[in-house]
């Protein structure tokens, strides 16, 4: 051991000499991910990946601090009106774009108006918006139909968020997904090399906010000059290379290699984001869509025999709440039937609803190792109360175009992404895989959305409470995903979600 | 006479290849019998456990628990399951192919023509892409590698067919009026035993890593599947905290496709020298 | 020659439209939906349907085949559902690590597969030649994967002698590049150099048998020049047809070791859009591949003419 540090020390010593020598104080920071991201609009996408690239190059109105409250970024400051229709932003001034254009309030109305058109959050947000106008050269007004207390939140989300991008690019992407990365954001876009690498750069003219650095708010610093994005599929390979420092950072990294990393000073090993794993029945038709059944899943999970697939306990927790212990929205309404692993009971459960041995499917990816490994799991789990359960493996393609057709799944398991607010969780919309109809729910979430913020926790826990009662959603547990950085690297942020701001490389 | 000889002296040479392949086939046939757990039972309380000739599990637990010993005999079934389903039908059918091209004068051109064209297509590619189209289990997986070694076996079969062709005896039989059919069964086949049986083997080896590949790109069988291939596959993202999930099935492989290798080496010597592998796909001889 | 030629041609652009047409409906008919894959797991059915619409995937196959055939004709091959990048771009870029890692793993398994195989040959019997055979099976008996993970452990992790994965291309930092090209050829090549070794081996101690050698040495040729002069060039004509088709084989075979070695070549890029069901790239990729094997096919053959004036061109 003693051996291979020394070693591994001189190397990088004689590499850090050489880079010196070679190509000047340029610095450059490279972070391995496993596949390269579906496009880089972030309006439309909600996924991990274009998130986790896309972040440097853009801003919103507003970021999450480390406590998860709203914070300005390229907002300056709001009012909302007495009567809560109204939402007057300042937007900041002298803000330069990378395509050298100063940020204004039409390239923000024309930002927030695709966001409502194109992403699912401002779907949600925009049957509340009646106009988003701009009032003078940096102010924009956002009118609402009625008073929504989630305004903010939506306005903060880093997922398929409200990021601004100048006016022209929208207009030059049309109907179409944007193809200009351009954005005010720390680094700005170099190079895609399709299934190679995505390369970013300082951008030098880079405005900041003056609030020190607080979670992803507050005074971003590109520390580095280049930020390269690898792509490198098999997971061993990315640990290894951070080992060698061939990297200098690798997204999502199996949990039991930290207890490989808990005695080695090279490499840092750091918890990421919280997810939630969670069964989901198909409501809208087949053997699930009777309440008994679902009833009777509820009743033969058992958790503790499912989340040590996600390592050691330091990297799962069981939870009954459908929202995070991380917010203030965190919930054990309803908890009763969490966890229940009952078999038995289950079993008289399914007969007394007349179960006839109906196969219910399982649909899975073959692509998503941890949602699979879970469905083996759970699949004998089921059939231990009397389920028959049916593995139904597709590659991720065919699985979430099966997930898209209400008639051709029975069960599916979701690994949900955290979020701060329970607006931003897409399974509280009935037009959400497993469509979940209920007139009640309904009523509750208008009332939750319009409500004060005092009251809406209290709505929040009934909506919680209904989630069990119906077996709308099955909560497994908690999880949380796994980076490992290099020791040289300094500054890395302990937020769920990784970035690079602010992080240096010592030489 | 002295052919036959020197087949069964490149046998005796090769009777540890044998002797392993039969042990292995013994696993396959006898694993519901001597494996000592359900290979597909989970504990993930149990998971990752290192080997210890001492305790439950020998060869250790993978990451869901499950029993590596136990799964590697199951496995063997599946396996050697696939590679021996990809021989028999792909040399029953690239035979009838190969003999229906030999005798069906244009229209058996025109047979060989598509037969190349499949040919010129990389084997993995072909493979993924029907794998992609059928979705990946076992029969998917058996259909695409067949598909794969078909026009191997119809081209070599071919080329013999026609090189016997001018040959005295078969000349003989057509003279005495046997017909087309019955000169390609009763003359043509049994001479093409041989160049099958080297085939086969080599088809057999190619087939399991074939399998374990695509098993490795995602799109062989489901993951989870007992099979070595799979195993092997299952246990990559863990190589560096528990090696033996990956070096068990790795040298299992190893030591089958080998000795396929070997015995396939030795059967070709013994048969004709000239032998194409089929892996190599056409024998480029001048006619 | 040149009707031989011709028919040749012909062939190969007939064997490319059957294939592309196969492969067209083949694609297409298996389930799957890019739009969900880009949209994430927030989507709603509208989405969907919006997102299915801009990328052409609600008109009927017949047209968007057509629509594909036009623009190939006019050397428009789309562009990809995902990044939005060309086709042919795409391509091109991915060509290269693909092209170069082949070419490096053919010299490899030719150059170690001709020359082991040709000592055997020589020491046939001695230790030399059992140790080059058990070698040489062994490489053959690998999977490709296993085989790469362990030389990234042994060679990047232990001995930290070359990096772990990544490429860097030939034409940027040449110094740099073949760092990154060493272990991925050697995955690559080792099976292939198993095969070629055995062949040349088979085919210099078949030619050691033939009449004419014995001539030779009966005319007083020392051993040595035998073998370098007669026996060893024709041997490697026969050697020649395995090298072509093995050039072909590695090809497509590249991908599993692109995959393991993060090197972004068309292996890679055409099973990344067979899962996340790409098909305009799917299509071009195809097209490239095949006509490359073609390509391939046909050099050697010509190649095999050249040098064996007995192939008659039928």
């Amino acid at each position: 051991m003693l051996n291979r540090l020394h070693f591994s020390g001189l190397l990088a010593g004689l590499s850090a000499a050489f880079l010196a020598g070679a190509v000047g104080a340029q610095t450059e920071l490279k972070v391995a991910m496993k596949a390269q991201p579906p496009t880089l609009d972030l309006h439309v996408t909600s996924t991990n990946t274009v998130r986790n690239v896309a972040a440097h190059v853009n801003e919103g109105l507003f970021a999450f601090d480390s406590d998860f409250n709203p914070a300005p970024m390229l907002a300056e400051s709001y009012e909302i009106s007495e009567d809560g229709l109204s939402y007057t932003f300042q937007i900041r001034q002298g803000v330069p774009f990378h395509n050298g254009d100063i940020l204004d309030a039409d390239d923000v109305v024309a930002s927030l108006n695709r966001w409502l058109k194109r992403s699912s959050f401002g779907r949600t947000l925009s049957r509340y918006v009646t106009s988003v106008d701009a009032t003078g050269p940096h102010t924009v007004v956002l009118q609402l139909n009625e008073p929504a207390n989630f305004v903010i939140t939506a306005l903060s989300t880093w997922r398929a968020g409200p990021f601004i991008y100048p006016a022209e690019v929208i207009a030059a992407a049309g109907e179409e997904r944007i193809t200009e990365f351009v954005g005010t954001g720390p680094f700005q876009f170099v190079e895609w090399r399709e299934g190679q690498e995505i390369r970013l750069e300082r951008f030098a003219d880079y405005a900041a906010v003056e609030a020190p650095a607080d979670g992803y708010a507050g005074r971003k610093d590109a520390f580095v000059d280049t930020l390269r994005f690898i792509f490198v599929p098999e997971l061993s390979v990315r640990r290894i290379g951070v080992e060698t420092s061939d990297f200098d950072a690798a997204l999502d990294i199996d949990a039991d290699s930290s207890e490989r990393y808990k005695a080695d000073p090279n490499v840092m090993s750091s918890l990421g984001a919280p997810r939630m794993t969670t069964l989901i029945p198909n409501k809208s038709s087949g053997p699930m869509a009777s309440l008994e059944l679902r009833k009777v899943a509820q009743a033969a999970v058992c958790v503790e025999d499912i989340l040590p697939v996600y390592g050691n306990a330091d990297f799962w927790r069981v939870d009954p709440s459908l929202t995070w212990q991380e917010t203030a929205w965190w919930s054990d309404a309803g908890a009763a039937l969490y966890n229940q692993c009952d078999p038995e009971g289950a079993k008289a459960m399914a007969e007394a609803a007349g179960y006839d041995g109906t196969p219910i499917r399982l649909a899975l990816s073959s692509e998503d190792e941890s949602k699979y490994n879970v469905g083996l799991v759970l699949e004998q789990q089921l059939e231990r109360a009397g389920l028959v359960v049916e593995l139904e493996v597709r590659d991720a393609a065919a699985h979430e175009d099966t997930l898209d057709m209400k008639t051709a799944w029975d069960l599916a398991i979701s690994e949900h992404t955290y979020r701060s607010h329970p607006i931003l969780h897409s399974h509280l919309q009935a037009t959400w895989t497993g469509w979940w109809e209920n007139a009640d729910r309904d009523a509750l979430v208008a009332e939750f959305l319009t409500s004060s913020e005092d009251y809406a926790k209290a709505i929040w826990d009934r909506i919680h409470a209904l989630y069990y009662e119906d077996a709308a959603i099955i909560k497994i547990g908690d999880y949380f995903e796994h980076h490992i950085t290099r020791g040289a690297v300094d500054g890395y942020a302990g937020m769920p979600e990784p970035f690079f701001w602010n992080v240096r490389v010592e030489p | 006479m002295i052919r036959r000889w020197g087949v069964a002296r490149k046998l005796r040479a090769s009777g540890g290849s044998a002797v392993i392949l039969g042990l292995f086939a013994a696993c396959a046939v006898l694993a519901p019998v001597i494996a000592p757990f359900d290979p597909t039972h989970i504990s993930v309380t149990d998971r990752l456990s290192p080997p210890a000739l001492s305790g439950p599990n020998v060869m250790g637990t993978d990451h869901l628990g499950r029993d590596i010993a136990s799964r590697m005999l199951h496995g063997a079934r599946i396996s050697i399951g696939v590679g021996a389903a990809v021989v028999v039908l792909s040399c029953a059918i690239g035979v009838m192919l190969g003999l229906l091209g030999g005798y069906l004068g244009r229209a058996g051109d025109a047979l060989m023509r598509v037969v190349d064209g499949m040919l010129a297509f990389p084997e993995l590619i072909l493979a993924l892409a029907l794998i992609a189209a059928l979705g990946s289990s076992i029969k998917n997986v058996i259909i695409a590698l067949t598909f794969v070694f078909v026009p191997r076996v119809a081209r070599s079969i071919h080329a013999n067919v026609l090189s016997m062709r001018s040959r005295e005896f078969v000349m003989a039989a057509v003279a005495m009026g046997c017909s087309r059919f019955q000169i390609a069964v009763r003359h043509l086949l049994p001479q093409a035993l041989g160049l099958i049986s080297v085939q086969a083997t080599f088809i057999f080896a190619h087939a399991v890593i074939s399998e374990a590949s695509l098993t490795f790109l995602g799109v062989g069988l489901p993951p989870g599947s007992a099979s070595w291939g799979a195993i092997l596959s299952d246990g990559r993202d863990h190589l560096l905290d528990a090696p033996w999930i990956t070096t068990i099935p790795g040298l299992a492989i190893l030591i089958l496709v080998l000795c396929l290798n070997i015995l396939g080496d030795n059967l070709r010597d013994g048969f004709d020298p000239r032998a194409g592998n089929p892996r190599l796909g056409r024998a480029r001889r001048p006619k | 020659m040149r009707a031989y030629l011709f028919r040749r041609l012909f062939g190969t652009l007939l064997t490319l439209f059957i294939v592309v047409t196969l492969v067209f409906v083949i694609t297409n008919v298996i389930p799957g939906s890019p739009a969900a894959l880009i949209l994430g797991e927030d989507r709603t059915l509208e989405q969907v349907r919006d997102l299915d619409r801009e990328l052409g995937l609600d008109r009927p196959l017949p047209l968007r085949f057509a629509v594909w055939l036009a623009g190939v004709l006019t050397g428009d091959l789309g562009t990809s559902y995902f990044s939005g990048a060309k086709v042919s771009e795409v391509i091109l870029q991915r060509l290269e690590p693909t092209l170069i890692l082949t070419a490096t793993s053919a010299i490899l398994a030719v150059g170690l597969g001709v020359s082991l195989g040709v000592l055997a040959a020589l020491f046939r019997g001695g230790a030399f030649d059992i140790g080059a055979r058990i070698t040489a099976l062994t490489a053959a008996a690998m999977p490709n994967f296993w085989l790469g993970l362990l030389l990234i452990l042994l060679l990047s992790l232990y001995w930290r002698l070359l990096p772990a994965a990544g490429y860097v291309s030939f034409f940027e930092n040449p110094g740099d590049a073949w760092r990154y090209i060493i272990l991925p050829s050697i995955t690559l090549g080792a099976s292939h150099a198993g095969i070629v070794s055995r062949v040349a081996r088979a085919n210099l101690l078949e030619e050691f048998g033939a009449d004419y050698l014995r001539t030779a040495r009966a005319k007083g040729l020392s051993p040595w020049s035998v073998v370098t002069r007669h026996a060893l060039r024709n041997s490697l004509v026969s050697t020649l047809g395995v090298v072509g088709v093995t050039l072909a084989l590695l090809i497509g075979g590249s991908v599993v070791t692109e995959t393991v070695f993060a090197v972004p070549g068309i292996g890679r890029l055409l099973v990344e859009s067979v899962l996340r069901r790409d098909f305009p790239m799917i299509q071009g990729t195809i097209l490239v591949i095949a006509l490359l094997v073609a390509l391939v096919n046909f050099l050697v053959d010509g190649a095999y003419a050249l040098i064996d004036p007995r192939i008659r061109y039928d």
